[in-house]
């Protein structure tokens, strides 16, 4: 971990984000102009602005020489004055043309980039990014000091992590990065590359935009001219607001160019612009995650009352809730009515002693055997066994419960999942039930969310807090509470501050990363589409648990919902290099695979998973419809109509094996 | 019965989730609703200022339809854009709900399932 820190292998040669190094300074204003509008103190500004400068100055006291990305004062100034402007290419930008004029039309295109961005940023960049100055300072002086990220310093060494050891190499290039407790100047190195792509990117610019492109010339031009002049003032700067520019580095290939494009774009019409920044700001929202500050930073936004709450009523035509109309079954903590788990009968393992059928379950999972076969050795015993019987084989109900419930959501069958899960809770309150309660609270919240039933897996994640930290659990989630508020996700908010609060407390007290909050955090996270901030949390939590398959999967799940499914293939992956059978892993990997297009390898991956599970005609296993409805749209992509109508539940996998299909 | 709309790229997928409806069979469409148990309005802005509505129900058909008529749940109102990003992951809903950009009337609680509804397939964690 320390040689990736400390970058020793990054100054090599060979290493291309080494050239790209060398163009630091001429970059920034490019990206100043693109990511926030111009101006000192204009309002976009402040968006990307944690803390004020001062407090951030002092804090740090070795603040980074580089000009951050999103000062844009000198630019302010170079504009007000008779601005010089260059040609291309654009990495000469010396050459300088008096242009009053583009001035102008600078101007035109600041305002109206700066409404783009005031557009998007009352999403959610502003409340991560933007905490207020008072509260700010001291937030981020914080997370130096109590190192935060101490987790997420994993070395991953399957493929899904290279990318990320990469990243942490980059960082590292510029002088010692997190060791000293400052991060602010190891991010630096993130904008270089971005830029010296673009600017070694041959750019066709259409004719329409030689102005603006002036104007932009003129704005790199002189910030490089000023960056010598302007260190001091801007090094105090250089903190949180330099983190957006991070991205993964193959996002930067791919994407760059669109940074650069955006930047013209933002000429055209809003719709057009917006979704650049949107795009943006996804990269924006990846970058933010895996960094130590994150805990800071969400604090800051869940506890900004006023961040994205304004015109809030105004925006908002909620109401009356005339419209409410009950949804079934109306619990007020949102739980399903309660479903007795069907054991499946006959069992073939029934002749088995109910104990050497729970030592023969355990051999067959940990051996890597069938998770049918497990499933099925666990149901006997839990069916079976007397009281003494199950304490002869060293567990508790609630503990075979729980394996079980993790057993079926493995193999895809979350139905079953669920009410062995809930079967379980019943006796979680029992004496010795408490060291299975978390494992099993846990993987039945997240089997509400697979669910979609968000209120019921934050009563249950609560429910977690209460069993183990009681002192962090606030008040229960309630339906009164989620339909009071006007906003759908204040309740995933208040819990996601609950778990952040006990986060917080344990690094105070021991300074260690616990993956079960890692892992709650995450499933919040989730819950919420912030796939960046779960990302993080999985990725903490596996550097404690680096052999744990189900949190490989989950970090896949949130890189592919995340819209990054060729990431989530190489989690997917290494989650079955631990567990070849984990039937949901290898489902995932075909819901990847479908979405990145490659549609044969798709279908392959939903009949081996589909081979996996147990098959009794479909009739019991209802979560099963989804696997045959995404085969059959991997069918339907590849021009199979005959075979796409004949994959529903209850087919004989051998027709697709004679069609040629292999799994 | 095609949904799709001139001047909305919304209907297109808006076509797709009910082509998907069509090819299920009785028993999946009965866990599809049992899952999410609602009727979902969505009412689309497009770039020119037209504005259209369509109708996921998932709750006793099992359909898309468009134009408003059954009585939903929940509206959704959002642009032409939104609804797109929404439908392949660009966009995340809570941020475009902080920004104005989705609008919710009705039972909140089924917009956390919007997601779900829109994806045609997702990881499951």
């Amino acid at each position: 971990m320390q040689s990736l820190l400390n970058g020793a292998d990054c100054s090599s040669g060979s290493n291309p984000l080494n050239q790209v190094l060398k163009r630091e300074g001429v970059d920034n204003s490019l990206f100043r102009d693109r990511v926030s509008s111009p101006g000192a103190g204009s309002s976009s500004q402040a968006a990307f602005r944690p803390l004020g400068g001062v407090p951030q100055a002092a804090q740090h006291g070795q603040a980074s020489a580089v000009p951050h990305p999103f000062n844009l004062s000198h630019l302010s100034q170079a504009l007000s004055q008779p601005g010089p402007a260059m040609q291309m290419p654009m990495h000469q930008p010396q050459r300088a043309v008096p242009g009053p004029d583009m001035n102008a039309e600078w101007e035109r295109f600041r305002s109206q980039q700066q409404q783009g961005q005031w557009s998007r940023n009352g999403s959610a960049s502003p409340q991560q990014f933007a905490p207020s100055p008072v509260s700010g300072g001291s937030a981020w002086a914080e997370s130096f000091s109590t190192g935060k990220g101490k987790g997420r310093q994993v070395d991953f060494d399957s493929p899904a992590h290279q990318l990320q050891q990469q990243q942490q190499q980059m960082y590292s290039m510029p002088p010692n990065p997190f060791a000293g407790g400052m991060g602010m100047q190891t991010y630096q190195p993130r904008l270089q590359p971005m830029y010296a792509q673009q600017l070694q990117q041959p750019t066709a610019i259409p004719a329409g935009h030689a102005e603006m492109e002036a104007a932009f010339e003129a704005a790199l031009a002189d910030a490089r001219a000023q960056n010598d002049v302007q260190e001091e003032a801007e090094a105090k700067e250089a903190t949180v607001e330099e983190k957006p520019i991070e991205s993964e580095p193959e996002v930067t290939e791919t994407d760059f160019k669109g940074d650069l494009d955006a930047v013209w774009e933002s000429l055209k019409p809003e719709a057009e612009r917006l979704n650049q920044l949107a795009e943006w700001e996804a990269e924006f929202s990846q970058f933010v995650d895996g960094q130590d500050d994150t805990f800071d930073i969400l604090e800051n936004e869940l506890k900004r009352d006023d961040l994205g709450q304004a015109g809030l009523d105004e925006q908002m035509e909620f109401g009356t809730g005339a419209a409410l109309r009950d949804e079934a079954p109306l619990t007020e903590n949102g739980l399903p009515p309660p479903v007795e788990y069907q054991f499946t009968n006959p069992n073939k393992y029934d002749s088995l002693a109910p104990v050497a059928a729970w030592h023969e379950a355990t051999n067959v999972l940990s051996a890597g055997g069938a998770l049918s076969d497990g499933a099925l050795l666990i149901e006997t015993f839990l069916r079976r066994a007397t009281d003494a019987e199950v304490a002869q084989a060293g567990v508790t109900r609630s503990q075979a419960w729980a394996v079980l419930g993790r057993t079926q959501a493995e193999n895809e069958m979350e139905d079953k999942a669920l009410a062995a899960f809930e079967q379980g809770r019943k006796t979680i309150m029992e004496p010795g039930a408490d060291r299975a309660a978390g494992e099993l609270l846990t993987n039945l919240a997240i089997s509400y969310v697979n669910e979609s039933l968000d209120l019921a897996a934050l009563t249950t994640l609560h429910q977690l807090l209460q069993v183990l930290h009681p002192t962090h659990a606030g008040p229960e989630p309630s339906r009164s509470e989620f339909i009071s508020s006007d906003n759908p996700w204040a309740l995933h908010q208040r819990m996601t501050e609950q778990y952040l609060g006990l986060a917080r407390d344990q690094y105070a007290k021991g300074g260690s990363v616990d993956p079960d909050v890692q892992v709650g955090l995450g499933t919040l996270y989730y819950m919420q589409g912030e796939y960046g901030e779960a990302r993080s949390c999985w990725v903490a939590a596996l550097g404690e648990r680096p052999d744990d398959y189900l949190l490989w999967n989950r970090l896949g799940a949130t890189l592919a919902n995340g819209g990054d499914p060729e990431e989530a293939v190489d989690a997917y992956r290494r989650a079955l290099e631990i567990k070849p059978t984990f039937t949901r892993a290898i489902a995932n990997l075909g819901v990847a695979c479908l979405n990145i297009g490659v549609h044969r390898e798709a279908a392959e991956h939903f009949l081996a998973a589909l081979a996996l599970q147990p098959n009794d005609g479909g009739s019991s296993a209802p979560e099963a419809y989804s696997l045959w409805a995404t085969l059959r749209r991997a069918l339907v992509a590849l021009d199979m109509p005959a075979l796409a109508d004949q994959a529903r539940p209850g087919t004989d996998l051998n027709v697709f094996r004679s069609a040629g299909f292999e799994f | 019965m095609s949904v799709k709309e001139a001047g909305f790229k919304s209907g297109d997928v808006l076509e797709a989730i009910s082509g998907a409806f069509g090819k299920m069979t009785d028993a999946e469409k009965k866990a599809q609703i049992k899952k999410t148990n609602g009727i979902f309005q969505i009412n689309i802005k497009n770039p020119e200022g037209k504005e259209a509505t369509w109708v996921i129900d998932l709750k006793e058909a099992g359909n898309v339809t468009k134009g408003a008529g059954k009585k939903a749940d929940v509206t959704i109102s959002l642009t032409d854009e939104t609804f797109l990003g929404l439908a392949d992951g660009k966009v995340n809903a809570q941020k475009a709900f902080m920004t104005g950009q989705l609008k919710v009337k009705g039972n909140i609680m089924l917009a956390t399932k919007l997601d779900g509804v829109l994806k045609a397939s997702k990881g499951k964690l």
